[in-house]
């Protein structure tokens, strides 16, 4: 049997993307320091030139689907760590610790809140959870994500509008 | 909560309406005030300004988050369990992997110690964690990395304590080595055999790819992460839906689905890397998407093993990896392979096989496919002059056919077992599975979605028949041009599918134009079809008379020229006819039509047939109407029986049919037999289920039935204004609600309520005209004007006489057993002065109604005591005591000495003949 020249191509996989974008935002952190808040855009966009140059325009969109649950994930399980870390509990605070770290893990709290509710989104309305991860931790506008979901903007428009409202409403105390 | 689905409907079409109508839509459409509640606020977020602060608030949330992206902690050298972490040997989407050896340093041990990124939250969570943990401990095999331990580390954070395996990922490594095909087998054979020792102890790896088969140096092989996917999932609510576990491309379909994984899966995954192995193709990454053609030198039963491998139905498949490796020792060995060519009808067949004796299943099965094949050949013959396009369409047929196929995947994975899905489940099944993931062919997915509604329709699914037929119009909207065919249709199947749910001003909104159109272009047939159905809906609501007979005949038309005059469906076409006249009171057409409609049914379908039911319970439903009672029970009893006989979910006109059949029992007998009225309940619960109005109609059914028995009234008349809570807005409502209201004055007629009576009765009268029939607001009519002359005030008018006596004129030639009712009022209001018309009038009426109701039903006793006193009034005491003693008699045997209504017929004697004796 005729052998190819390469047995195994492997495409981008999601691991490949996680790992690049969590190389970067740790690179990137360590240049702006502890509190700066990330482009999550251009780390999206930096993890795009590594990984995709010169690629179908499938991978493309494979990446930018793997990128975007890449960013929820990172940030996340980010959230989550800090809350696993409370639940350590080592170490002693100072009250001025105590009222940051506090402030820290309502975030961590708030961001796990946004995580179910998209996940409950996902289990209903697939597309639409899709649409608010590419719009939001890809940082796509709304005529990328229409194409990197192969929907029309009038679709992806009305996927938004749904979505939009829908957390809002689980959000909103 | 409703479905989330559920909600986005509700939400888009308010989104739709003008901000004042919203409300009152979710008033009338929305029964659970906490999802009315919820679609408010979502509207009220949808309509405030883009990037207000609710999409900064997103914003931040997601900037504080990265705050938390610091460095991570450096762990080399930390402990966890007995291991310490050496150096890190790579970062996954899940977990980092160190080099771990044994802190004591009892003896030497290179692990991988693995750090999960997800933290265990729950004390259920940690016990799911170990109870894994144990069951992978137990896997003891050499082509397969050790679990060795595993726990929470003091930082929190979960670990996993693995064989080290020095090696290389087997596609890496293959690239290397430059092997003939019976190496790469060698070594796939090897790779079966260790997930085969796994899978007899039911371990499932979940994620096998070729970067979790690593190649030692000695040439051994060694799976990584067996059953780690499960111990790294979330088994959270919407983990069914969260496919980052998943690899694409290696992934079985019913792991993209959320189904728990068996061996199948990994068989799946299996076949993909064998694939891989002997051709050097890359799997596709996109569901849905193929694989690159077969190289020519690849062997045919390989493709056929590695086909049935990679089998979409999970039942298809080898059972495990040792069967699997089974057929490539027998192809090694130049054996005959088990694997057999895969095509579609070969899965047909074993479908078919599995559902042996569902025949109607199977044959359903095959007649969506044939109709989805068959619309789109027929588009592509249309298209026949233009090549291309023809080629397209012919590509769209065979797209069409294969999803179908995929579409009852769910159903062949979970009936495989036995049971056989009812056609509705098949319904469904198919049509959630478009709703879900519609084709990307804009004409296919609008095709489809149609034929899905008209079947859930067909099925009595309304809900899903509307969700499916919004998707159609939304995608045709979006993707097709206005006067495409599909498009049209899809317009005409909406309005149709909202005249079933009685949607009628939706319904019209969508059928007008879609008529116009169908029309314009000349285009018949089934779209044709449901639009003038669905139109004639809308007009017998309006009460136009002339236009919905107009459109019943052409209905009868465009079915003889689609069908033939011979044909079945040309049977539906009377039955619609039949219920336009019935609508508009026509009762000797649709007397006619229905006769036609079951004569066709029965020359056609037979005894045991829906199409044979309807058309006779439609039949009833017209001489229920038209006060031929004893006919008409015979009649429901007969086609109730032919609904039950069929066994299947029960459809919007059985269930109207069974609500009829109850409220007739109800009137007729004056018990609340239980056959018709539970079987109505059940079958509206389960067509209806939690919507209100029939909750509504449920208790004033059995109040109504509790007047005619004459039990008790006080409670009767709570029920009532239950119900009367119970219904929403909207002409159909306005007609319960007057009904609830005459049945209320009833009761206060009785009690002597008569100015509550009167206030009541003006409002009645206007909402039951919202309806065509005419006896029911007579009827109000005539309790009004004797509350007027027992307690006259405002609303009390002087021509309200003639208004009812021209009123009653028209009907008094139906001979309908409900007039008495009217009768016994009109002739209590002229008791006093006007006896001998009394008398004429009972007389008359009681010969009509002793046609139709049982000699002892209440009404006609009632009367009957009413006529002795009228008798009695005009100074005819022999007449007046041999009626009245002859009445008393049968309501002593019948004991209704004390049911309310003849109990005060009976103590209204006056005393021009008294004393009597009897």
């Amino acid at each position: 049997m005729q052998q190819p020249a390469n047995p195994v191509a492997t495409g981008t996989t999601f691991d490949a993307v996680y790992a690049r974008l969590h190389q970067i935002a740790q690179r990137e952190r360590k240049r702006l320091g502890a509190r700066a808040t990330l482009n999550t855009t251009a780390l999206v966009h930096e993890a795009y030139l590594d990984l995709c140059k010169n690629t179908e325009p499938e991978s493309i969109r494979n990446f930018y689907g793997y990128a975007a649950r890449a960013m929820r994930n990172l940030l996340i399980d980010a959230a989550r760590q800090r809350l696993a870390a409370k639940r350590g509990g080592q170490a002693h605070h100072t009250d001025l610790d105590a009222a940051a770290r506090q402030a820290s893990e309502h975030d961590a709290v708030q961001a796990i809140e946004l995580d179910a509710a998209l996940r409950e989104l996902a289990a209903a309305e697939p597309r639409c959870a899709q649409v608010v991860e590419l719009h939001y931790f890809a940082g796509l506008a709304l005529e990328e994500v229409a194409k990197v979901l192969a929907l029309s903007l009038r679709t992806t428009n009305r996927d938004w509008q749904f979505a939009r409202a829908w957390l809002r409403h689980e959000l909103t105390p | 909560m409703a479905p989330l689905s559920t909600l986005r409907r509700w939400f888009e079409h308010c989104l739709d309406l003008p901000d004042g109508e919203r409300a009152n839509w979710l008033a009338q459409h929305v029964g659970d005030a906490g999802d009315r509640a919820r679609v408010e606020r979502m509207l009220a977020a949808a309509t405030a300004p883009q990037g207000d602060s609710f999409d900064e608030e997103i914003s931040v949330r997601i900037g504080r988050l990265q705050e938390g992206l610091d460095v991570p902690p450096d762990r080399i050298g930390r402990c966890y369990g007995a291991f310490r972490l050496v150096r890190e040997l790579g970062q996954g989407g899940q977990a980092v992997v160190y080099l771990g050896e044994r802190a004591d340093g009892a003896f030497k041990q290179a692990v991988a110690v693995k750090l999960l990124r997800r933290g265990l939250f729950s004390a259920q969570d940690l016990r799911g964690f170990r109870r894994e943990r144990e069951i992978l401990a137990r896997l003891d095999h050499p082509g397969i990395a050790r679990l060795i331990d595993g726990g929470v580390g003091e930082d929190g954070v979960p670990y996993l304590v693995m064989d080290h395996v020095d090696g290389t990922r087997l596609d890496a490594w293959l690239q290397a080595k430059e092997l003939g095909t019976s190496a790469r087998l060698a070594l796939f054979a090897a790779l079966c055999a260790a997930v085969g020792a796994a899978h007899r102890q039911l371990i499932v790896h979940r994620d096998l790819k070729p970067s979790n088969v690593l190649v030692q140096a000695d040439g051994m092989l060694k799976v990584l992460d067996f059953g780690i996917a499960r111990l790294l999932d979330e088994e959270d609510a919407g983990a069914n839906t969260e496919l980052h576990m998943l690899t694409p491309g290696y992934a079985a379909p019913e792991q993209v689905r959320g189904e728990p994984a068996m061996p199948a899966a990994d068989v799946h995954a299996l076949g993909v890397i064998l694939r891989q192995i002997l051709t050097g193709q890359s799997p596709p990454q996109r569901a849905g998407a193929s694989w690159p053609s077969w190289p020519d030198a690849t062997p045919r039963e390989l493709r056929w093993i590695i086909e049935r491998a990679t089998q979409a139905d999970p039942g298809l498949r080898y059972r495990d990896a040792a069967e699997l490796g089974e057929d490539i020792e027998r192809y090694r060995e130049q054996r005959p392979v088990h694997a057999h060519p895969p095509g579609r009808w070969y899965r047909t067949r074993k479908f078919v096989a599995r559902h042996r004796g569902g025949v109607g299943a199977s044959a359903l099965l095959l007649l969506v496919a044939l109709l989805g094949f068959g619309s789109a050949l027929w588009q592509a013959h249309v298209a026949r002059e233009q090549a291309q396009l023809a080629r397209t369409q012919a590509d769209r047929a065979i797209a069409v056919r294969d999803f179908v196929d995929r579409m009852f995947d769910a159903v062949r994975d979970g009936r495989g077992r036995g049971e056989e899905p009812s056609m509705r489940e098949l319904v469904a099944s198919a049509g959630h599975a478009l709703l879900r993931a519609p084709p990307h062919d804009a004409a296919m997915a609008v095709d489809l979605a149609s034929l899905f509604a008209d079947l859930a329709e067909a099925s009595g699914d309304l809900a899903l028949a509307d969700e499916l037929a919004t998707q159609a119009t939304r995608t045709a909207d979006a993707e097709l041009a206005p006067d495409e065919p599909l498009r049209i249709g899809a317009h005409a199947l909406l309005g149709f599918v909202a005249s079933k749910r009685e949607n009628y001003a939706r319904a019209e909104a969508e059928l007008r134009p879609a008529l116009a159109a169908l029309d314009r272009h000349g285009l018949r047939g089934r779209p044709l079809l449901r639009a003038l159905e669905g139109l004639e809906a809308v007009e017998t609501m309006r009460g136009d008379r002339s236009a919905d007979i107009r459109l019943a005949r052409r209905d009868i038309d465009e079915r003889i020229a689609a069908f033939g005059a011979d044909n079945p469906a040309v049977g539906t076409g009377y039955v619609n006819l039949g219920s336009a006249l019935e609508g508009i009171e026509e009762y000797a057409g649709a007397d006619a039509a229905y006769t036609q409609a079951l004569a066709f049914a029965l020359a056609h379908h037979g005894e045991h047939n829906v199409a044979t039911a309807e058309a006779q319970c439609g039949l009833a439903s017209t001489r229920w109407r038209s006060g031929r009672w004893r006919s008409a029970l015979e009649l429901f009893r007969a086609c109730a029986a032919r609904y039950q006989a069929l066994q299947h979910a029960p459809t919007q006109s059985e269930v109207y049919s069974l609500t009829k059949w109850c409220v007739l029992e109800g009137w007729m007998l004056g018990a609340h037999t239980d056959e018709a009225c539970s079987r109505a309940d059940a079958a509206s619960t389960r067509v209806f289920a939690g919507d209100r109005d029939y909750a509504g109609e449920s208790l004033q059914r059995r109040a109504s039935a509790m007047i005619e028995r004459g039990a008790d009234y006080a409670h009767a008349e709570q029920m009532l204004e239950q119900a009367r809570a119970l219904y929403g807005d909207g002409p159909l409502n306005a007609m319960r609600k007057g009904r609830v209201d005459q049945l209320r004055a009833d009761l206060l007629l009785v009690r002597g309520a008569f100015a509550q009576a009167r206030a009541m009765l003006p409002e009645a009268i206007s909402d039951l005209r919202e309806r065509p029939y005419k006896l029911q607001p007579l009827l109000a009519q005539a309790q009004l004007l004797f509350a007027c002359s027992q307690a006259p005030g405002p609303g009390c008018t002087n021509d309200l006489r003639t208004q009812v006596e021209q009123a009653q004129a028209p009907l008094l030639a139906w001979h309908h057993p409900q007039m008495l009712q009217v009768q016994v009022l009109l002739a209590r209001v002229d008791l006093a002065d006007h006896p001998r018309a009394a008398i004429t009038r009972l007389q008359s009426a009681i010969a009509d109604a002793a046609q139709e109701l049982p000699a002892t039903h209440p009404r006609l006793l009632e009367a009957s005591l009413w006529l002795a006193a009228a008798q009695a009034q005009a100074g005819d005491c022999d007449a007046a005591r041999q009626e009245r003693a002859g009445t008393l008699a049968e309501v002593h045997a019948a004991a209704l000495d004390k049911h309310p209504l003849v109990a005060k017929a009976a103590a209204a004697m006056t005393e021009r003949c008294a004393p009597v004796t009897h």
